[in-house]
């Protein structure tokens, strides 16, 4: 198994002497173990059925392979992100630059034998102990310390050297060259200080300290079962599967896998021509061999088979000894057998349903579409005609008169016009959900989008030239306007808290008027009861004065008459002025 | 030296969905190798010119930022007389999440946004900062004359 030669050949070794095509080839006799699977299949060359863009790393762009995220969110694929940290760009998230710890980060460095050499950080280091005396032994000391110090001190200047510029301005603590200094000159004691910091995480010199972690495996499951084609889709492998499922599938069942022929040829040397599966198969009934023809090697490989009709041409030899085409004559290897029936030969004649002309295998297809006495479809059946018949009774006859042949067009443009609002209906709703899950975040970020917010607008502009590109820019200004920046969010909130205090402050004032209300209410009521009261007193006292009145008038006609009848007329002119009052 | 699928992908996507205003197509003989055009983006002096690039995808793409250049001449404080563009994604910014089609996204954006603070072309930034009106008429003549 040590010198397994594998390949993932896109070329083939030999000359090429028909169609060749991309596939996998094992040149191995044994079957190869679990270690040369990962070679043998690059499951990032594998054709996916479909690929779901929130499952694609956005390094690869392909589904993710053995995903890793990172601490700031963010999945990868494990080589990837691995790759991107020992690049130049460093050690930052790729998606929103966050500082990343990862250990084989100084590998090289390390490699060399100069422990931790970041430049960036020596030079960090150099600012806090610049003041020192570089010939103190202190200092000297402390440098030695963080070159050879262990990982876990050197982490802990790391975070501390990231931590600068973000934290300098709120931290309570401002970083000095003390602390530097101390955590140089006293590894031991900065890792417990850092430890704690840090909620005691273990500094070990693996995996466990690193900012990135194999992703959830849930992640990993969605992406292994993702369908992708077999490798030997070229070939004419028509297997769809999921991906956990490929290698066993290519190394155990795809008959178009290619494995070094090593059987016994006529002349009795062994073939060492790379062979698909299926021919190598030995099949209980393909016994017989009744070709006794040369024994010239063939170098190609050919892509398809038929089964059923080469069995009878079956040998127990090698399936690359010549016999002679049953129709032609032509010598042909069983492994080439089907392609020359279809592609070469002259004699192997199919006949045709219309016309029933004899028509060699390989131009009947030509013949098919110009026959005119073969049976075909109506063009309108698509659109629900049922009609079949005739070629030529279709164009003279039917055509002109078929419903669904004249209305077409107008299926045509309505489908045209159907296609572009769904295209237009999903761009909406991915953006929609965009902005939906950006505001349920709180805050309106480009989540989901490898692009900035502007960026998404122009692109789903561009392929819906229409309305939309005018929409998303609307919407686009609109959330600017909003705010973007967390500084107007705070603001809002403030703005928010206090209205609500000024609320609270109100609310009991409210009561206080919802009484006082009521007060007015029943004095209102009080008073037109004591209206009502004095009205009817009034009358009463009317009443009254009219009857004293009237006895006063009784009483003087009384004294008139009881003392003279002649002074009877003033008295009884005064009597009735008083009696208008 | 066989073609990242990456590169396959960003190639059929740069395609099959086009950035408005912006075209790459690779070279034939080699696909690392893209003819990109750029429309000067709308209301600035660039407005209605077309400026052709050219893009190159190192072997450690997309670990190291594509190499990009005008061919056609401009007038930018960010852009040299050969071309040169003075972008930090393009330098110590570029990170492998970024794409051909951000990257020439993010060059579209510097036409709207000549920064002469940050100068390439001296000259021409020199010009910007003393008489930015003057420096946008000869952006524009520019533009009329070599972008056409």
């Amino acid at each position: 198994m040590d010198a397994a030669a594998i390949t993932t050949t896109a070329a083939p070794m030999q000359p090429i002497l028909k169609h060749q095509s991309k596939g996998i080839d094992i040149t191995t006799s044994e079957s190869p173990g679990p270690g040369i699977m990962s070679k043998l299949i690059d499951l990032r060359t594998l054709h996916y059925v479909s690929t779901p863009e929130h499952l694609n790393c956005p390094i690869c762009q392909c589904p993710f392979i053995n995903p890793y995220t990172t601490i700031c969110g963010h999945t990868f694929c494990k080589a990837c992100i691995v790759e991107a940290l020992k690049s130049p760009m460093g050690s930052k998230c790729p998606l929103d630059r966050t500082e990343l710890w990862w250990h084989g980060q100084n590998q090289n460095c390390d490699e060399k034998g100069n422990g931790f050499d970041d430049p960036v950080v020596n030079a960090f280091i150099e600012t806090f102990i610049e003041d020192e005396d570089p010939d103190n032994p202190e200092v000297q000391q402390a440098i030695a310390n963080y070159h050879n110090g262990s990982v876990r001190q050197r982490r802990a200047v790391w975070r501390l050297f990231n931590s600068v510029e973000t934290t300098v301005e709120e931290s309570d603590e401002p970083i000095t060259s003390e602390i530097v200094r101390n955590l140089l000159l006293h590894p031991s004691e900065g890792d417990q200080s850092q430890e704690e910091d840090n909620n005691n995480e273990e500094y070990d010199e693996d995996e466990s300290n690193d900012d990135i972690f194999p992703a959830p495996i849930i992640i990993s499951n969605i992406t292994d079962d993702l369908q992708v084609y077999c490798c030997n889709e070229e070939r004419g492998c028509d297997w769809i599967g999921p991906r956990w499922n490929i290698q066993s599938h290519v190394l155990d069942e795809c008959g178009f896998t290619r494995f070094v022929c090593g059987k016994v040829k006529l002349d009795g040397s062994i073939c060492r021509v790379l062979t698909q599966r299926r021919f190598l198969a030995d099949d209980a009934d393909s016994t017989e061999n009744n070709n006794g023809n040369d024994d010239e090697p063939i170098e190609g490989q050919t892509d398809n088979g038929n089964k059923n009709k080469t069995s009878k041409n079956k040998q127990q030899g090698c399936p690359h000894d010549l016999f002679p085409c049953e129709k032609c004559s032509k010598m042909v290897s069983q492994v080439d057998l089907e392609w020359h029936l279809d592609t070469e030969c002259d004699e192997n004649h199919l006949k045709c349903h219309g016309c029933s002309l004899e028509i060699p295998k390989k131009s009947f297809k030509k013949h098919e579409d110009t026959c005119v006495k073969i049976h075909i479809e109506c063009p309108g059946s698509i659109y629900g005609c049922d009609w079949r018949g005739r070629r030529d009774l279709l164009e003279e006859v039917h055509v002109k008169q078929c419903v669904f042949v004249k209305l077409t067009n107008y299926f045509e443009s309505q489908q045209t016009k159907m296609d572009k609002l769904t295209e237009e209906k999903t761009v909406l709703k991915n953006q929609l959900s965009t902005v939906l899950d950006s505001v349920i975040q709180g805050r309106l970020t480009n989540l989901g989008y490898p692009l900035q917010v502007e960026e998404v607008n122009s692109n789903s502009g561009g392929s819906n030239p229409n309305n939309i590109s005018s929409a998303m820019q609307n919407l686009s200004t609109r959330l600017s306007n909003i705010g973007l920046d967390d500084a107007d969010y705070v603001h809002l909130v403030l703005e928010f808290e206090r209205l609500r205090a000024d609320m609270e402050r109100l609310r009991p004032m409210m009561a206080e008027f919802e009484i006082n209300k009521q007060i007015v209410n029943s004095l209102v009521n009080e008073n037109a009861q004591l209206k009502d009261e004095l009205t009817s007193h009034r009358m009463a006292l009317n009443s009254v004065k009219q009857q004293i009145q009237f006895m006063l008038l009784e009483r003087r006609r009384v004294a008139r008459t009881g003392s003279s009848n002649n002074g009877q007329s003033p008295a009884g002119g005064a009597g009735g002025s008083r009696l208008k009052l | 030296m066989s073609l990242p699928k990456r590169i396959i992908r960003e190639t059929e996507r740069l395609t099959s969905d086009p950035v408005p205003g912006i075209t790459a197509t690779p070279h034939e003989d080699n696909l690392r190798y893209f003819d990109v055009t750029v429309e000067g983006p709308a209301s600035s002096p660039y407005e209605s010119g077309n400026f052709k690039l050219e893009l190159f995808l190192p072997d450690d793409y997309p670990m190291v930022a594509p190499k990009v250049r005008f061919l056609t001449k401009i007038y930018h404080p960010n852009i040299d007389r050969l071309g040169r563009i003075c972008l930090d994604v393009l330098k110590s910014n570029w990170s492998p999440a970024l794409q051909i089609r951000t990257i020439l996204l993010s060059i579209q954006a510097l036409l709207s946004s000549p920064n002469p603070n940050d100068p390439l072309a001296n000259d021409v930034a020199q010009a910007w900062k003393d008489d930015e009106k003057k420096a946008i008429v000869t952006a524009r003549e520019w533009t009329q004359m070599y972008a056409k």
